[in-house]
C-alpha cells in the first residue's frame, strides 16, 4: 500500500479556459517527430512568437533528458553500459535551460536513411516510461501552439484563453503553492475565475482520493482489515 | 426510483477504442446532457438521491481506472511485462446538446493523471454564460463524484463468514487428526489449534490472497477476463469476494 504513493509528492490541480475542448489524439510517432525537430535554428526560421521560442526549446531539452535517463537506468530495456559515463558527464548541462544545445543529441532520428536508426526510434517508442514523458511534452506543445496562435492573432493582453490561468499544488508535507496567470490580475471577472478554480481544487482533491481508495481496495483490503 | 437511476445511467457513456482484434479498452467517460437531463440531475441532487451504476457500467469503469492507474500499484511490473497498453489520463467530459444545434458540444472536461495531476477545462463559450456554467459545472462535478465513490470494492459479508467457517473447519480437522495419532492432552491441543488457526490465516492473507488477486487482476487486464464486459464483471466480483478480514 505504501508503495502506492512513493512517487507522488504533490497533487497538482489546474484550471483553464480554452477556445474549445478537442479530443486529443496522441500518436507517439507523430509527437516524437514534432518535438525532435525543434531547434534554435528551426524556431528562428519559423513564424513562432519570439517570446515562446525558448519554451518550445525546453520541450526538446526535456525529451533528450528523458531519453538519456532511460539509457542509464539499469531497469530500463534501453540501458547501455557503454554510454553511462558520457551521459552522466552531460547530465548537469541537460538539466539546465542553457548550454545543453552544445551536447550532441543521442535521440534516434525519426526519419533516417539507415533502417537501423528508424527501427531504434520505433523500438523505444514502445517504452511505457518514455511514452509517459512524451505524452506530457506533447500536451504542453499543444498548449504552446494554441498560445502562439493567440498571440499572433494579437488579441488583448488580458486574454487567458488556452492557457492554464490557475494552478495549485498540494504537497504531502502540507505545503500549498498557488500559481496564477498574470493576465487574470487585470480582468474584471477575476473573482469568478478564482471561485471556479477553488471549486476545481475541492473537487480535484476529492477525485484523487476516491481513485486511490479504489486502487487500494483492489490490492490491500485483505491485509489492512485484518486484526 | 428505477426510472431516475436509468436516466442517470443512460447519460453516463464510456467511449471505447479497439486496440486489438479481441480487446477494446475504455478511453473516455462522457456525460450526455441536454436541458431536460440537466433539470433532472438538479432535482435528483436536491433530493439527495444517489446514482446506482449498473453492474456492467461499474465493471467497465473499474476496468478503465485499473488500466490507467496500474503503474501506481506494486503488481504493475508483473502485469506490464506481458502486454503494452498505452496509459492515458482518466478523462470525464460533459457533452451538452443545445436545442438549436444539430450536434452536442463538450462544455466541461476533467482529467486525472495517475501521477497526481488533475486539470479542468472550460470552453470560452461556457465561460461567457455564467448561469449555464454554474449548472453544468455542478452537474459535471456531481456525476464524477457519484461514479468514483462507487468504485472501491466493499467485500461480501457472506464470503467472509464462509471463509471463517472454512478456516475453523480445517483447523478442527487437523486437530482431530493430531489427537487421533498422538493423543495429546487438551492444553497441547489448544496451543496447536490456535497456532494452526493463525498460521493458516497469515499464510492465506500474506501470500495466497495477494497472489490470487494479482492473478485475477492480470486476467482482467490481459487474460481470460479481458475481452468482454461480462467477463470483467466476473473478475471484479471475484476480487470483491477477496476483500475480507478473517
Amino acid at each position: 500500500m505504501h508503495h502506492f504513493l512513493e512517487n507522488i509528492a504533490a497533487v497538482e490541480i489546474s484550471t483553464s479556459i480554452v477556445a474549445e475542448i478537442d479530443d486529443e489524439i496522441f500518436i507517439p510517432w507523430e509527437a516524437y517527430q514534432a518535438i525532435y525537430y525543434l531547434s534554435r535554428s528551426y524556431l528562428e526560421r519559423s513564424t513562432i512568437t519570439k517570446s515562446l521560442q525558448n519554451r518550445y526549446l525546453q520541450l526538446r531539452r526535456q525529451l533528450e533528458l528523458a531519453y538519456c535517463l532511460l539509457l542509464i537506468d539499469r531497469n530500463s530495456p534501453l540501458y547501455n553500459r557503454n554510454r553511462v559515463a558520457a551521459i552522466e558527464r552531460d547530465l548537469p548541462l541537460l538539466s539546465h535551460a542553457d548550454g545543453w544545445e552544445t551536447i550532441p543529441s543521442r535521440l534516434p532520428e525519426p526519419i533516417s536513411p539507415t533502417q537501423e536508426h528508424s527501427r531504434r526510434a520505433l523500438d523505444f517508442l514502445q517504452q511505457p516510461q518514455f511514452i509517459k514523458v512524451l505524452r506530457q511534452l506533447d500536451r504542453r506543445k499543444i498548449i504552446l501552439d494554441r498560445r502562439d496562435r493567440l498571440v499572433r492573432s494579437s488579441v488583448c493582453h488580458d486574454n487567458i484563453t488556452d492557457t492554464t490561468y490557475a494552478q495549485t499544488s498540494l504537497h504531502l508535507d502540507g505545503k500549498i503553492i498557488n500559481c496564477y496567470s498574470e493576465a487574470i490580475l487585470e480582468r474584471s471577472d477575476r473573482e469568478l475565475l478564482l471561485q471556479l478554480h477553488q471549486q476545481s481544487i475541492n473537487r480535484g482533491g476529492q477525485y484523487w482520493r476516491s481513485s486511490i481508495e479504489f486502487m487500494l481496495s483492489l490490492i490491500d483490503k485483505g491485509i489492512s482489515q485484518s486484526p | 426510483m428505477a426510472t431516475t437511476n436509468d436516466l442517470l445511467n443512460s447519460c453516463i457513456r464510456l467511449e471505447e477504442t479497439r486496440i486489438s482484434r479481441r480487446i477494446t479498452v475504455p478511453s473516455q467517460v462522457y456525460f450526455d446532457l441536454n436541458s431536460l437531463v440537466l433539470e433532472d440531475i438538479e432535482r435528483i441532487k436536491r433530493s439527495t438521491h444517489k446514482v446506482v451504476l449498473t453492474p456492467s457500467k461499474l465493471a467497465n469503469l473499474r476496468y478503465y481506472i485499473l488500466l490507467n492507474f496500474l503503474e501506481q500499484i506494486p503488481l504493475a511490473r508483473f502485469c506490464a511485462t506481458k502486454t503494452f497498453i498505452a496509459r492515458s489520463p482518466l478523462a470525464f467530459s460533459t457533452n451538452y446538446q443545445f436545442s438549436d444545434r444539430r450536434s452536442p458540444i463538450t462544455l466541461f472536461r476533467s482529467t486525472i493523471e495517475p501521477e497526481g495531476k488533475i486539470s479542468h477545462q472550460i470552453p470560452q463559450q461556457l465561460w461567457e454564460d455564467p448561469q449555464l456554467l454554474q449548472r453544468i459545472s455542478q452537474a459535471h462535478y456531481w456525476l464524477i463524484a457519484e461514479i468514483l465513490t462507487q468504485l472501491p470494492l466493499k467485500g461480501d459479508r457472506r464470503v467472509i463468514w464462509l471463509a471463517r467457517a472454512g478456516l475453523i473447519l480445517i483447523t478442527i480437522l487437523i486437530v482431530i487428526a493430531i489427537y487421533y495419532f498422538w493423543s495429546l492432552n487438551v492444553w497441547w491441543l489448544l496451543v496447536i489449534a490456535s497456532s494452526l488457526f493463525y498460521g493458516i490465516k497469515i499464510i492465506w492473507i500474506e501470500i495466497g490472497l495477494q497472489y490470487f488477486k494479482i492473478l485475477i487482476i492480470y486476467h482482467i487486464l490481459y487474460g481470460l477476463l479481458a475481452n468482454s464486459t461480462k467477463k470483467r464483471q466476473i473478475g471484479f466480483s471475484i476480487l470483491n469476494s477477496t476483500v475480507l478480514s478473517l
